[in-house]
Order: C-alpha cells, then structure tokens, then sequence
C-alpha cells in the first residue's frame, strides 16, 4: 500500500534538495550587496507591507467573476472538442444545453449593468 | 442520442426546475419595476410543475443512469415532499419580502437553486455528483443568509456561515479523496461492495470520518453548531425557516445516503460516534437555549436540541430508526412552517419579534396568533395530542427496543428542560401585558401557518395513517 506512494515521498525530497541547493548557490556565491529594491518581494505596483484595509474598487471583482465564468466555460469547451468524435450527438446537445445556461446568465448579468464601467 | 434521451426521461422534475430558473433568470432581467410579482410568479409556476410531475408523472421506478444518476421510488417520494415544502415556503416569504427595500427578486431564484440542489443530492450514486448537489444547497444558503444587504447582522451571519461552510466542504472533499484512495471509485454501489467484501483498511475509516464531520456541520450538530445560532438572528424570517425546514431535510438526504446505502457495513464505526454527538447535541441545545433573551437564538439553540433527536435515531443500525428520522424531519419542517410562518405574518402588520419582552401582550393584540404559537410550542415540547408528541415517542420507543435505554432518558430529561422555555413563551404570550397594544387583523399570510397547526392537531388526534406513510417511504 505504501510503495505507491514512493514517487511523492521521492518528488518531495527532490524539491526541498533543490530548493535548499539554490538557496545555498545565492548565500556562498552572492556579492551582498543589498538595497531596499532588491530585498523587497515584487508585488505588481502595491507596497508590499502596509494596512491591508486599502480601497480596493468593486468593479475589478466583478471583473474578475465575469473572467472566472468565460474561463471555465473554455476549460470545458477544449476537452469536449477533443473528445467529440465518440460523444456523438447526444454530446452536441448537452454542451448546447451548457452554453445555454451560460448564455441565461450572461443576459442576467447584462441586463444587470454588470459590464458597464460607469 | 439515445443516452442522452436515457438522461432526460430519468431526470423530468430536474429538467423542469432547471427550465423554471433560467425562464425566472430571463424573466428578472427584463422586468425592472415589478421583478418581485415577474420572479414570484415564475417560481411558483416552477415549483406547482415539479409538483405534478412527481404526482402524476409516469417514471419507470429504478433507474441507474451509468452510475451518476439514480431514481427509486423513495426518492421520488422525498423529493416530492421537498418540492412541496418549498412551494409552501415560497408563497409565505412573499408576505416577509414585500416589506423588504432593495432588489428582491433573485431571492425566489436561490430557492430554486436550492431545491434542485436537493433534487441531485437525492437521487445522486456517485459521490461527486452528491458533492455537487449539496454545493448547489450550501452555496444558495450561503446567499440567502446574507440576503438582507442593509443589515450588518445579516451580512456577519453570512461571512461565518461561508466560512465555516467551506472548511467543511473541505472535509467532505479530503473524505471522498480517502474512500476513493482506499476503494479506487467514487461509485456508490462500487464502494459499497469493497465495504462487503474486502476486510476494511484503515484509510477508508478515516475518510468517512472526515465526512461525518461535514454530515455533523451541516445539520448543525454538537460540536459544529456555531453557525446556528447566528443565522437565525441575522437573516430574514423566510431565511431562518428555510435553514429550519430543506435544509434540514438535506442533512437528512446527507446522513441517509451516505451512512446509510455507502458505508451501511462500517456502522460499527460511525454508529456510537453519531449517537454520542446526536445526545450532546439535544442535552447542550436545551440546556443553552434556557438562557437566550432573543427570540430567534432561541428557537436556533432548540433547533440543536431537535437535530439531536433526529441524529440519534438516525444512528440506529437496526430497526426502523431511519423511517422515525425521517418523519420527525417532516414533523419539524411542519412545526417550523408554523412558528417561522407566524412571526411572518406578524412582521407583515410592523409587529417584529425579536426578544421574549416583544411578546408581551401579543394576546390583547391577535388571539389568533396567540392560539396558533401556542399549538406550536406545545407540539415542539411534546405534548400530547399534538404531533410532535408522536415523532418523539415513536423515537423512544425505538430506543428502547434496540436496548438503548439510558439514551431514551436522557433524551426524556432534555425534552423537560426545554419544556421550560417553551412555557416560557406561551408566558410571555398569554399573562404578561403590554400597556401599547397594536390591532392585528387577519390576513392572507395566515393561511399557511392556520394550515401547518391544522396539520399539527388533526394528524396528531389521528396519526395512523400519516405515520404510516411517511414510515413506508423509508
């Protein structure tokens, strides 16, 4: 029962290798010489430490649900495309039957002035 | 294209849910004004069709759909009971949502999405399909709770509810990970027959006590009951008594299937364990609810002590403690229908009950009103002829022919305690007087709770054929 678990147990012990081999590679080799710019961890344009309750507009998390919807709705659409030959009819008209709802909730959110940006 | 015809034919009432809701969706997006009357309408249109359809449609009885998807006649039973309660409980929210001020209609929407949510967690032989059924419940729940956006109590219950839910589903998943690691199928009736045949290896028991752990959040139980209390108080009435009624009925479905058809030859396992929980949760529900002031905590820690009633004849291996499970889960979304369904119409005429001191006077105010909350929390006490005298009897009974009797007095000690604050109401209601009494008349939002304690009365004066019924389903 538990040898199957040896490829895990040995992708572990590759990983923390690998990691402590890089980290040591930086600390004997690395020059030292440090500065605010360097020591920072990057975060696209936000300080890294501050208060978190900053404001934060609503319309990007919209944004981001109706990106989530669209992307999930394509994570299905290209394994049903590959694997349409042996679905048959029955598989065109149960995507059909998917998109649809999709499309019921798209009117939803459109109607709704979810993609209107003012 | 014949599989796919094969698919709808097992699944009518779902396809008509499914078509109900994406009309409900199209029909709110193009009503602005009157989206209240446009969605309303729509779900009860909906819901009456899965009605007649699971009465009078004509289902050929098992079917197993390449083990996703199963239909017996019990389930259709279940789901037909289900069906009706949520058209019950539709119709009475409308009184509560008419007072409400913000957009209103996707509420109707969320109770859709919830039955259907049942409907697959019903009639699922598959675990993922199961998962994905009470997802679909817990997920509306979720929203429901926080529905009333002007309310931050509202808005606090919803947070924990979504926090505590998902850690939960977690645990639910990490569970299914393990039986399928252990039997190499998420398959009910796959796992079933590895739970048979084979001798049972450690890592299945511990996934279906990771799933027991979800089973025991989701009907509120002992140890994982937080989320209760608070989602009584903060969301609106209907909310509460959707939380009071489905939901319960979905934890019901959660146990039944899985413990019960699943992992039916570990019941030496989960058996003790969920008897334990069931009586800690009657005694500590019961015990806790005697010192709330507010109202609607109250009937949430009484909640606790009912789901407790249900679990530990749930956890019955033997017998028909299944059968009595389930009728007192009928019994309790009945009297629930009642009590929610009363203080509905009471916020209707701008008379909102919050703590026991709101009571006050009541009686000089509607003696109608008085009389129905007085056969409700005589029947959730237990007192005799009413009809949650005979779930609970029915329960001891059980109990004590499967020599469980220090259990069934246990669970009789409880039940004397919570007399206490049931009485306590019926105080409040009945002798205490206010000096600003308001007129109440009767209205049309009465009809359902004056049903439910017709029910609760006449059934319990004449209960044979009722209990039999709902014993046969099961």
């Amino acid at each position: 029962m538990l040898e199957n678990y040896f490829p895990i147990l040995a992708l572990l012990s590759i990983m923390i290798a690998l990691g402590v081999f890089l980290l040591a590679l930086g600390f004997i080799f690395g020059k030292g010489d440090q500065n605010k710019a360097k020591l920072s961890p990057y975060e696209c344009g936000f300080e890294a430490f501050e208060d978190a309750r900053i404001e934060f507009d609503v319309r990007y998390y919209l944004v981001a649900i109706l990106f989530i919807i669209f992307d999930l709705e394509i994570a299905f659409l290209f394994p049903w495309a590959v694997a349409l030959g042996g679905f048959g009819l029955s598989g065109v008209v149960a995507m059909g039957i998917f998109l649809l709802i999709l499309v019921v909730g798209f009117i939803y959110e459109w109607k709704n002035g979810a993609l209107d940006w003012d | 294209m014949d599989l796919f015809l094969n698919y709808a034919q097992g699944m009518i009432p779902e396809l008509i849910l499914l078509s109900g809701l994406c009309i409900t969706i199209i029909g709110i997006s193009f009503s602005a004004k009157n989206e209240h009357f446009v969605s309303y309408s729509a779900s009860v249109l909906t819901f009456l069709a899965v009605v007649m359809n699971l009465l009078i449609g004509d289902f050929s009885p098992n079917v197993n759909l390449i083990n996703t998807f199963q239909t017996s006649d019990s389930i259709l039973s279940v789901k037909f009971i289900a069906a009706i309660l949520m058209l019950a409980l539709t119709m009475q929210s409308r009184f509560s949502l008419s007072n409400y001020k913000h957009k209103k209609g996707e509420f109707y929407l969320f109770l859709q999405i919830s039955l259907l949510g049942i409907f697959i967690m019903s009639s699922s032989a598959n675990l993922l399909i199961f998962y994905l059924g009470l997802e679909l419940v817990a997920l509306s729940l979720y929203t429901l709770v926080g529905f009333d956006r002007s309310s931050s109590k509202a808005a606090e219950a919803s947070m924990k509810f979504y926090v505590l839910g998902a850690i939960a589903s977690g645990f639910l998943l990490y569970g299914i990970s393990l039986v399928y690691g252990a039997t190499g199928s998420i398959v009910f009736s796959r796992v079933f027959d590895m739970t048979s045949s084979q001798e049972i290896s450690m890592l299945m028991i511990i996934g279906m006590m990771f799933i027991l752990i979800a089973i025991i959040f989701k009907f509120g139980a002992f140890p994982l009951f937080h989320w209760v209390p608070d989602t009584y108080e903060g969301g609106m009435l209907p909310v509460s008594l959707l939380l009071a009624s489905l939901s319960k009925v979905a934890s019901f479905i959660f146990f039944f299937v899985l413990l019960h058809t699943v992992f039916r030859n570990l019941n030496e396992y989960w058996s003790p364990i969920m008897m334990t929980l069931g009586v800690l949760s009657v005694t500590y529900g019961n015990v806790v609810a005697l010192k709330q002031s507010n109202l609607r905590r109250l009937i949430g820690y009484s909640t606790i002590g009912h789901v407790g009633f249900i679990i530990v004849s749930l956890s019955l291996a033997s017998g028909n403690g299944v059968g009595e499970a389930w009728l007192y889960t009928v019994v309790y979304a009945i009297m629930s229908f009642a009590l929610f369904g009363i203080l509905i119409s009471l916020s209707s005429h701008n008379y909102d009950i919050h703590n026991f001191v709101d009571l006050k006077g009541l009686y000089q105010s509607s003696p109608l009103h008085s009389w129905l909350i007085l056969i409700v929390i005589f029947s959730m006490a237990g007192i005799p002829p009413l009809l949650g005298f005979h779930a609970k009897l029915l329960i001891l009974q059980e109990l004590i022919i499967s020599n469980y009797l220090s259990v069934a007095i246990i669970l009789v000690i409880a039940s004397l305690i919570a007399a206490y604050y049931y009485l306590k109401v019926i105080w409040f209601v009945f002798f205490e007087s206010s000096n600003h009494t308001l007129k109440i008349r009767q209205s049309a939002s009465d009809f359902i709770p004056i049903l439910a304690c017709l029910i609760l009365v006449l059934i319990g004066i004449f209960p044979a054929i009722f209990i039999d019924l709902m014993l046969q389903i099961l």
